[in-house]
Formats: structure tokens, C-alpha cells, sequence
């Protein structure tokens, strides 16, 4: 299967790369073509520039960007195409939810979504009671917008999804405030704690036990890789995925980080 | 287009498609980009055989004796990354050429812009996020392409001046150092420049003095201001301040070359504040010590006023602390140790 990579960053060279590096005919191509030029190197991969991308077809997109970029570049890819989301839908805010849905539709393109964070729900042997996650996002005038990638950011949003996948509750249950610069997530009944914001450090338990980022990382790749070849011969997540995130009406207010300053 | 790109050590030009731009990112056609010499230099220098080599003698001396496993570690990290190109500068002069979709600030084809950043690297083509571009007009070119480097130490200096000092002591003297210090010129506050690294572009100049070893500081000063990683002990400098003290420590400097015990101890003594610009890789440098980082967020200001580095570099004569190359040209024998100017005006 012919498969561009669009993204080069983190998520791509820590767990993305090893996974699936062995599948046949893989392309990379990145916003920054020096970064993936030097990743495509690394992993003996083809480099493909992203400005011939309406001239080149593949069989699978698999986008690992900044969500905020998503709908720009699915609007290149040819109808019909398979396109694998690297992260949730949640960091939208509900126009660009909107927008992303009527291109999905309008293209007939076939989504799935990574809820990459999923995978460490293995790393338990038992049902999620309660999840605690911190993660540091660096917080400035705009910094949605002026801050490429965001990975820190999103880990909150996957944080997000495993409370929902934990618990299967809406989060019509929930109250959603932001506390010192902070978006805490409180379950009405549930011991949760979601906060993400310039806390200057990372920081994942479940049911009190740490989570590190190297079993992270491992089970990710497995995850990512099971989830990825079973994509390639069956449809996506997206409707469901998509149900889900527009229950997540009331994470509009995250968008509103962008008018938070630092002290 | 052309880039010029680390590897192995020096600067290399090539060849490299045009980058695309995002919805709110601002493709710029580069005039001229300036070559931060202790940033760029300590980037360039990490890629390097000798670096590596250096890394792994330095074991010994730190440990009594060499650990195969760190060496294996740092030989497979060597092996990794000697194939790697390095992306170097932060700050560019241009012409827009292409404005993304959603770009809400006022910039249209055909402006003169200053941009900063990560992704405002040495190449004849640039995209980025419209949050670093700022128009620019009236500027000699040259000092164009340093308003976004300018902004680092000015910004720094700024929180000083806060605190009305009658002494700034500068350590480094490279391009922050020496933008710092004509900065405080303008501000009629008198400032000294340590650079412990003999490397003062100053010294090129000659008509300002300079120190090369603390143990020349003869006076005590008000505010410190760090400019350069080069620092491992603080004690250096102690008995040179004066009380409640600021010292600002800025650019890409390690943290975590302080001990704990000796951020404690300057804590109440005098303030600390930080102002890593915008691309300057804050995020990453704020996680290195995270024992000390929620203290010293609650003094840093990441709100960079460009306005002020624009106005300071209006009425700067830079010219004769600057060298202008040519990208067409070999560039591995650059004089490091000056503000080097890259120009792209003939490029297509």
C-alpha cells in the first residue's frame, strides 16, 4: 500500500517510524522538508515533496499535524482516499469540527483517528478509576497559532479521551473551569483530574500508578502498528470517533487558552 | 531553493524544494538572515566528530573512569545523528510572497517583514507562523534581518532597566552580548562586557573595554546579565554584585549548569527573571530543571516587544561589528566570532 507520512516531528520519529518503518512503499514529506528529509534518510524511506502532493496519489495519508492544519491539507488529498488522523478531534473548537466533517463528506474520505493514548490502557490489568494527568503546554499571546505541533498540548485532549473511554460517560457529567491557568476536568462523582496548562512538568497516573513515558512510548508503537494494518483493509473510527467529539461541546472553552497569559 | 544547513560540523549550502505554507504561516522571500554566533556556532560544534569525542573524554574526567555503556550510548548517538542536517537561524528580512488562509494579523504580498523563530531559518525561502512577521518599514537591511535576534536581549535588558540600574555587568560578548550592550548605551546606563570565552566582538572594535576573566572586575554591580552558556559557577561572580541584585539570564543557556543548592541560595539575595524569546526553544529549556522552573516562570515575561528592537535598530550603526556574505559562496570559512549578515537579494 503507498503511503505518505505528512509530519516529521516527534510523535513521528519516537513511535510512528520504528512501528511501521518496514512497511512496503512508504513515503515522508513535512511542512519542514529538512526534518523529513533527515528522518526519511534514518529509516531508508522516500522523501516526498508536499508541494506536488495534488500531482501524486497514494493509497493512505497518514497526517501527523498540528490539528489546526488538518482541514488545509485534507482538502489536497483526492476523493476517496484513506486518511489516518495522527490525534483526537477534541482540540477543535466546533466551526473547524464542522468544516472537517462537511471536507470528510464532500471528499468521501475514509478517517480514522489515532486516540493514540489508548494503547496505555493495556498497560493496566484492571478498570480505570481514576486518571491524573498533568502535561506543561507553553502557554503565550496565541500560542495555538504561533506554536508549531502542540504535542503537549494534545497529550491533555488524549487524556481527555481516556477519561471518556474509561469511564463511557458524556461529558455533560463533568465540569469544565480553568484554574490558574489551568484546564482542570472534574467528574461529578468520579475522582478525575485533567490539567493542562504551564505546569512546568508531565505527568500521567492511572489509578495512582505512574505511567512512564518509556512503556508509553512501547506500547504505543504496538498499539499504533495492530491499529494500522487492521486500517488498511477495514473503514475508520470516524463516526464514531466524530459522535464523541461533538459531545465535547463544552471543550470549546480549551480554544479560550489562547487569552490566558502567563503571570 | 537554497538553505544553508549544518553537517558534520560546518555550514553547507543546498538545494531544497520551496517550503509549503500552513493556514496561519507567511512565506517570505529572504534578503538577509543573521548568524547567531553562540547559538548557531554551539549547534554547529554538537554535530561535530570532535564533540562527540570530546563528550566521551569528559567522562572520565567526571567519573574517575569511562563507563562503556555511556560511551556505546554516545557513539550510537554520534552514528545517528552525524547524517543529520542541522536547520540553523532564527530571524530574517524579507519581501511576503504568499500569505496562509487564515492569517488574521495585517500582512499582505509584497510587505517587508522581519521574522523570527524556529522555522525562520538561512535560506532564500521561509514559512512562518504569522505570530513571528512584523512588518518593518524604514530599516537599513542589514540591521532588518536582526530585529527578531535583537529582540532577546533587548527584551532582557528591558526587565533590568526596570529596577534602575547604575551598573549592568554583561557576561558574553557575542552578538546578544554586544546588542545588549549598545542597547544600555542608548539607555545611558553603563554596562561592562566579561566574556570568559575571550571571543568579545567588541575586542574586534577596540574602542569599548571589556573583561576576559572575572578576576579583572573591579567594581560591584547592580544587575548581571547572562548571555551566554559558558557559565558553570555562579560563586564567580557572587562577590561582584551588589545587594537585591537582577540577574537575568537569557539565550540558550542551560539551567541546569546551576545546582539547585546554588539557585536556592541566590533566591532572596537578588531576583531572577528569564526572557527566552519566541524560537528560542523555551519550552524545552523550562523542562530541564523542573525543581526550579515554577519559581522562575513566576518572573519570566514571554511577551517579546518587537516595537523596541525596531526602534533600536533604526538609529543603530551596526556596520562595523557586522560582516555581509554572499550565500553563492563557500561559507565554512566564516569568522564566527562577529555578527555575519547572509544575503539572498540575487537568488531566484
Amino acid at each position: 500500500m503507498k503511503t505518505l507520512i505528512i509530519g516529521a516531528g516527534g510523535y513521528i520519529s519516537s513511535t510512528v517510524l520504528p512501528a511501521l518503518n518496514d512497511l512496503p512503499d512508504l513515503h515522508l514529506g513535512s511542512k519542514n522538508h529538512v526534518n523529513a528529509i533527515n528522518l526519511a534518510n534514518e529509516y531508508s524511506l522516500k522523501f516526498f515533496d508536499l508541494n506536488k502532493i495534488k500531482k501524486e496519489k497514494f493509497d493512505l495519508y497518514f497526517l501527523a499535524l498540528p490539528t489546526f492544519e488538518v482541514c488545509h491539507f485534507l482538502q489536497f488529498l483526492p476523493d476517496f482516499s484513506k486518511v489516518w488522523l495522527e490525534k483526537p478531534l477534541a482540540a477543535l473548537d466546533s466551526d473547524s469540527l464542522d468544516e472537517l466533517d462537511k471536507l470528510v463528506k464532500a471528499k468521501n474520505l475514509d478517517v480514522h483517528c489515532g486516540l493514540l493514548k489508548r494503547s496505555i490502557v493495556s498497560t493496566l490489568n484492571e478498570p480505570i478509576k481514576s486518571i491524573r494527568y498533568t502535561c506543561n503546554v507553553p502557554i503565550q499571546n496565541n500560542w495555538k497559532k504561533i506554536v508549531s505541533g502542540g504535542a503537549n498540548w494534545v497529550d491533555g485532549i488524549h487524556a481527555i479521551d481516556l477519561y471518556y473511554l474509561a469511564n463511557n460517560h458524556s461529558f455533560k457529567d463533568t465540569n469544565i473551569n480553568i484554574i490558574d491557568n489551568k484546564l482542570c476536568v472534574k467528574h461529578i462523582e468520579k475522582p478525575l483530574e485533567v490539567n493542562v496548562g504551564a505546569s512546568g512538568y508531565d505527568e500521567l497516573y492511572l489509578n495512582t500508578k505512574n505511567i512512564t513515558k518509556m512503556l508509553e512510548y512501547e506500547k504505543s508503537q504496538k498499539f499504533l502498528r495492530k491499529q494500522f494494518i487492521k486500517f488498511t483493509c477495514n473503514n475508520g473510527n470516524y463516526d464514531s470517533v466524530h459522535k464523541m467529539q461533538s459531545e465535547f461541546k463544552q471543550l470549546e472553552n480549551i480554544v479560550n487558552l489562547v487569552n490566558l497569559k502567563i503571570g | 531553493m537554497k538553505q544553508i544547513l549544518g553537517y558534520r560540523g560546518e555550514m553547507v549550502i543546498e538545494e531544497l524544494p520551496v517550503p509549503l505554507i500552513g493556514p496561519y504561516d507567511v512565506k517570505i522571500k529572504v534578503f538577509s538572515s543573521v548568524y547567531s554566533a553562540g547559538t548557531e556556532s554551539h549547534r554547529l560544534n554538537g554535530q561535530s566528530k570532535k564533540s562527540f569525542l570530546t563528550k566521551i573524554s569528559s567522562y572520565k574526567a567526571v567519573w574517575g573512569k569511562i563507563s562503556r555503556f555511556k560511551i556505546q550510548e554516545t557513539l550510537a548517538k554520534y552514528r545517528k545523528f552525524k547524517g543529520y542536517y542541522a536547520q540553523l537561524g532564527y530571524s530574517c528580512y524579507g519581501k511576503v510572497v504568499e500569505v496562509g488562509c487564515n492569517v488574521e494579523k495585517n500582512i499582505e504580498v509584497g510587505d517587508l517583514v522581519a521574522a523570527g523563530g524556529e522555522s525562520a531559518f538561512h535560506a532564500s525561502y521561509v514559512s512562518v507562523p504569522q505570530g513571528l512577521v512584523t512588518k518593518c518599514n524604514g530599516l537599513h537591511s542589514n540591521n532588518f534581518s536582526m530585529v527578531y535576534l535583537a529582540t532577546i536581549p533587548i527584551n532582557s535588558c528591558n526587565q533590568i532597566l526596570k529596577d534602575s540600574p547604575s551598573k549592568v555587568l554583561i557576561v558574553g560578548g557575542g552578538v546578544i552580548g554586544t546588542l545588549a550592550s549598545l542597547y544600555l548605551d542608548t539607555k545611558k546606563v553603563k554596562n561592562m562586557i566579561l566574556d570568559p570565552n575571550e571571543n568579545c566582538i567588541f575586542g574586534r572594535n577596540e574602542k569599548k573595554s571589556w573583561l576576559k576573566s572575572h578576576n579583572e572586575i573591579t567594581t560591584k554591580y547592580d544587575a548581571l546579565l547572562i548571555t551566554t552558556g559558558s557559565i558553570q559557577n555562579m560563586d564567580d561572580y557572587y562577590q561582584y554584585l551588589n545587594k537585591e541584585v537582577h540577574v537575568n539570564i537569557l539565550g540558550e543557556i542551560e539551567l541546569n549548569a546551576f545546582t539547585k543548592g546554588q539557585i536556592e541560595e541566590l533566591y532572596g539575595k537578588i531576583s531572577f527573571c528569564n526572557s527566552f524569546g519566541y524560537g528560542r526553544r523555551d519550552a524545552e529549556l523550562e523542562i530541564l530543571n523542573k525543581n526550579i522552573q515554577p519559581r522562575l516562570k513566576t518572573t519570566s515575561s514571554l511577551n517579546n516587544n518587537v516595537n523596541d528592537a525596531i526602534n533600536f535598530l533604526k538609529n543603530a550603526d551596526l556596520r562595523k561589528f557586522t560582516k555581509i556574505h554572499s550565500v553563492e559562496k563557500d561559507l565554512t570559512q566564516i569568522d564566527r566570532n562577529t555578527i555575519n549578515i547572509f544575503e539572498y537579494r540575487d537568488l531566484k
